[in-house]
Formats: C-alpha cells, structure tokens, sequence
C-alpha cells in the first residue's frame, strides 16, 4: 500500500481496495488481499465474512463495486468467468458447481471440451480423450470413481468435491481457489486433498483456500488473511502466529 | 456395485418405457385393424409423424438447454407463407424464396432467444406472445386465406416430394434432422454446453460458457427447423395455410416428454422424442383405421403424455 507497483510486481495476485455491495448490504469494505507465486493462503473468518463473496470476484463471477485486481502484474477486468479461466485461475465452488445429468467427464471439460474436425470440417467431440484425461485427472488426486462414465447424481458427497477438484486441478493453472475443499470429505479424502494442495504448490501453483477448519490451514498453508463482516481483520504468516491466537481473533469479531 | 448397476438401468429405462409404449401401441391398433402394420400404412404413420418430427428434434435440444418455444407453430406457417408470396405474387426465383423464408426463421429464433436471455422473462412467456405475434403476421399477409405455390422447380420435389410414387421425401428430412440434432448433442462440444447449460446453468457459467450464446443459438435452431417442416408440407401440398401448425408446439413437447425429455432442462434424448413423435403418428392413423372420431386424435395423446410422465417419474423416484 506504500509502495504500490512493488505489491503489483512480487504478488501473483494483488487485489486493491475491493468493495462489493449487494443491494445496500456491504459484503466485502475496502480489502487489500495479495498472493505470491507458489504460495498456500488460507481465508478464514466466520460465515458471511465474506470470503465467497472476495473469491467468486476473483474467479470472474462479478466485477468489484470498488477496486483494482492485479494478476501476474497486469491490471485485469474479468467479465465473465471464462477471463478467469483463460488468465489461468481455476476455483472450485462451495456449491461445487457441478452439472448432475452430465457424466463426471464431461463435467470436468464443461466448457473447454476437447474436440477434432472430421474430414477438416465438422466438428466432433473427442469422448476417448475426455473419458482417459478424466481418469488421469482424479488418479491425479488420489480418488478414485468406479466410472468417469457414471453421472454425477449417483456420487456422494466426497466423490463429487472430488470430481469438481479433479478439474479444478487438471488444468495447471497459475492459481487455484478452493472453496470448503473438504466440506464433504472422509477423514482419508481429506488428508488426500491435503497432499493435493502441497503438490500443487509444488508443481507451480499458487492455492487459495477458503476453510472453517483453523486446523487444516495451519497444517499446509504459507500464510492466511481473516475476514470479519466484509472487512480484512489479519493477514498473517503462519509461522508467526499460533492457532489459538487465529481462534481468538475470530471469535472476538 | 450392484446398487451403482442398478442406478445406471434406471437411467437408461426412462428411454426403454417409450419403447414399450410404440410396441404395445402397436399391438393393439394391429389387433384392431390387420392394416395397421402393413408397409403401405407403416409408410403413411411415418409420414404423418415426419413433419412434427422436424420440429420437435429441435424442440428437444431447447428443452434440454432448459427453454421452451411455443411460437413453432407460427413460425411452420410464417416461413413457407413469405416464401410463397415471394414466388407467386412477385416471382422471385424459387431458390432464393425459400433462402428467404429460412432465413426469416434465424431471425425470428433469434428475437426469441435474445428476449428471453436479455429481458430475463422465462421463454415460455417470450415464446407464447411471438406465437401470437408471428400468427398474426402469417394472417395479415395471407389475407386469412390460402396462398398457392406451383413450382415445377427441382427444390419443390426435394422438400416435399416423393421418391417413386410412393416414398415421401418428408421421411428423409425427418430422419436428417433427428441425425444432425442426435450429433449435436452426442457429439459436439456444443451439444456438452446445451446439457451443461440446462442441466446447471450457474455451474455452466461457473465453467466459462457463455450460456446466453448457446441458448439463442439453440432458438435459432429451433425456428428453422420449424420453418422447414413448414416447407416441407408446403412443397408437398402445394399451398400454405395461415393456419397452418397450429397446436403443434403443444405436440412437440408432449412428444419430446413421452420420449423422456425433462420439463426442468438438462435430460432429454432424441431417440425418445422419434419415438413420442412415431407415437403421435400412430395414434393419428390409428384413430383413422379404427373408425374412431378425428377429434379423438389429441385426446388419446394427452392420455399417453401423462401417462408417460408418471411412468417416468416413478422411474426416476425408483433410483434414489
């Protein structure tokens, strides 16, 4: 905030001032949130903090009331969520966003569906491709579905968070939202979806994650912003904080 | 395992019920009357589910993108009626008459599509008053009366006419538009964004589809297929009728519905709905056959359609 063009250069994401308004309900007052390259940030708060609100404006669902999002050092203005995929952002929805009546594979290219032109001109959906890259994809988390040919309605809960992190995961992006990844989840999917997050991180990616358990964020994240009524209240390395110190700041707002 | 079978039999048994339905149908009208199976009667049910058949392919891959459109009647006759005006009354060249009157159809499917996605109004109130609207035009034009159009034109055999003496072209077209709409949906990326789009349209955005583009590409879609069934009848009879298509956007959902399609958007398939429309064929010729009342005609299809709804409904309820 001192020294703006520092901020929009080292962070992967610098978003500037962000208010949101919904009617006259502010959900989110002039927030400063930034994330670095192959950085894990967690996003904590109580519930109508207005984390979902901070993310869905980030994935391109809608535009900011106030404010400047920078990404990879560019000034962006994302009017639908297909900029947010194309710039290289992929999140995954507390509602999992997912389409029941379609098949797990081709939930997971809904949207960049992979396909070749017959005879140089008619188009034509490549199913083989989408059925063995969606195998790969879940296999690439851990998770495992007995058909990628199976609609989404028969899965259960862990199942279908996974299918919508397998696609979230997929297609390297440069920065993965992760809304309640583990709502849902086993204590073994959970744990899976853990490691996932790391390897990301790993592999290039910088994560958000959105998450009510302190626990988990502390476990694998660099570092985690509190919100409170639409409003940052902390931003904190996790090394330079305890959990119970997390704890008592959200309870106290 | 078993239970996953199992929930996989159902999905496919919404589709098997309409099959039971042609066979039983077809049992009985043939019980009733020998002539019912005969090659020559087999041809004229066909036929007379043809054009219906046109229209209500498409009608399906717009109730599975989520909307309805209840101005496909209109359009049946709106289409082929400027298409004849142009050629009798001010002899433009056939080709070009019936380019026209397709293209009117985009137009008109697209004002459908860009109302409802733009206004944000549900598309069956879109749809019922550009039903009123493109009937009104149909009337105005045509002065409330038939208009004729004798063409020699090769054009005029390929839409409406027949092969040998007997096959009718309409059967041909039929089987066209259900192949092409059965790709679209089973084989394009396209198709993918249609289910999406109905199925969950939060989650289709959510995904990068542009969700209003693939609804008024679908309408599109749906106005000119209506527009050439229009023709098709056209070319065959020779003359278009103000009235003309009348009831058939009611006709094309309860054969999309008996064929499984989903009132809520997202679940449909085309093979369904050929076979609600070879249905309502039947029925059309069976009442015939059977000496029954004409105007028993709907009647039996509206006890069919819900029927079919509870059937599938229980089927669907079955597999939770």
């Amino acid at each position: 905030m001192n020294m703006p063009n520092k901020a929009r250069v080292d962070n992967l994401v610098y978003m500037e001032g962000i208010s949101k308004y919904f009617g006259k309900i502010m959900a989110l007052d002039d927030v400063y949130f930034s994330i670095k390259p192959r950085e894990i940030v967690g996003l904590v708060g109580d519930n109508g903090a207005g984390k979902s609100t901070l993310i869905k404006i980030l994935s391109g669902l809608y535009p900011p009331a106030k404010g400047v999002i920078y990404f990879d050092g560019k000034k962006i203005n994302f009017s639908s969520p297909k900029d947010a995929i194309d710039a290289g952002i992929e999140t995954t929805h507390q509602d999992l966003a997912l389409v029941d009546d379609l098949e797990i594979h081709r939930n997971i290219f809904m949207g960049r569906e992979p396909k070749r032109l017959l005879v140089g001109f008619i188009p034509y959906l490549n199913k083989q491709k989408m059925i063995h890259e969606a195998e790969k994809a879940l296999e690439n988390i851990g998770i495992h579905v007995d058909s990628v040919e199976d609609i989404v309605r028969n899965l259960s809960g862990g199942e279908k968070q996974s299918v919508s992190i397998g696609r979230a995961t997929y297609f390297k992006a440069k920065l993965v939202i992760m809304d309640e990844p583990t709502a849902a989840m086993s204590l073994k999917e959970t744990k899976k979806i853990l490691e996932l997050m790391v390897r990301l991180r790993e592999t290039g990616s910088a994560v958000i994650f959105i998450s009510h358990n302190i626990h988990h964020v502390f476990s694998i994240a660099d570092r985690l912003a509190i919100l409170s009524h639409g409003k940052k209240i902390a931003d904190l390395k996790i090394s330079e904080t305890t959990e119970e110190e997390v704890s008592t700041i959200i309870m106290n707002n | 395992m078993a239970a996953l079978k199992l929930k996989k039999k159902s999905f496919k048994m919404r589709g098997l019920g309409v099959l039971v339905a042609v066979i039983a149908l077809a049992v009985i009208f043939s019980i009733a009357n020998s002539n019912f199976l005969s090659p020559y009667n087999l041809l004229i049910t066909v036929r007379m589910a043809s054009e219906l058949g046109i229209i209500a392919a498409g009608v399906t891959l717009l109730m599975i993108a989520g909307e309805f459109d209840l101005s496909v009647g209109s359009t049946y006759a709106l289409s082929p009626m400027v298409t004849a005006i142009l050629y009798s009354n001010f002899n433009v060249p056939i080709i070009f008459a019936v380019m026209v009157g397709l293209m009117l159809a985009l137009v008109l499917g697209f004002i459908n599509g860009f109302i409802t996605t733009k206004a944000g109004i549900p598309s069956f109130i879109t749809t019922l008053g550009t039903m009123l609207i493109y009937r009104a035009v149909v009337l105005v034009m045509a002065g409330g009366m038939p208009i004729k159009i004798r063409s020699q034109a090769l054009i005029s055999d390929v839409i409406g006419g027949t092969i040998g003496e007997l096959f009718p072209v309409a059967i041909i077209w039929f089987l066209f538009f259900i192949g092409i709409s059965y790709y679209i949906l089973e084989h394009t990326a396209f198709g993918n964004k249609i289910r999406a789009t109905g199925g969950n349209k939060e989650a289709a955005i959510a995904a990068g589809i542009n969700t209003t583009r693939v609804k008024i590409i679908t309408f599109m879609f749906v106005s000119f297929l209506a527009a050439f069934a229009g023709l098709v009848q056209c070319f065959r009879l020779g003359s278009v009728a103000p009235l003309n298509g009348r009831g058939f956007e009611l006709q094309a959902i309860a054969a999309s519905v008996i064929g499984g399609t989903s009132l809520f958007g997202g679940f449909g398939t085309i093979i369904g709905t050929a076979l609600g429309v070879l249905i309502t064929g039947m029925i059309k010729n069976g009442i015939v056959l059977l000496g029954v009342s004409v105007y028993w005609q709907n009647g039996f299809l509206g006890a069919i359609l819900i029927a079919a709804v509870i059937i599938n409904t229980f089927i669907s309820k079955r597999r939770r």
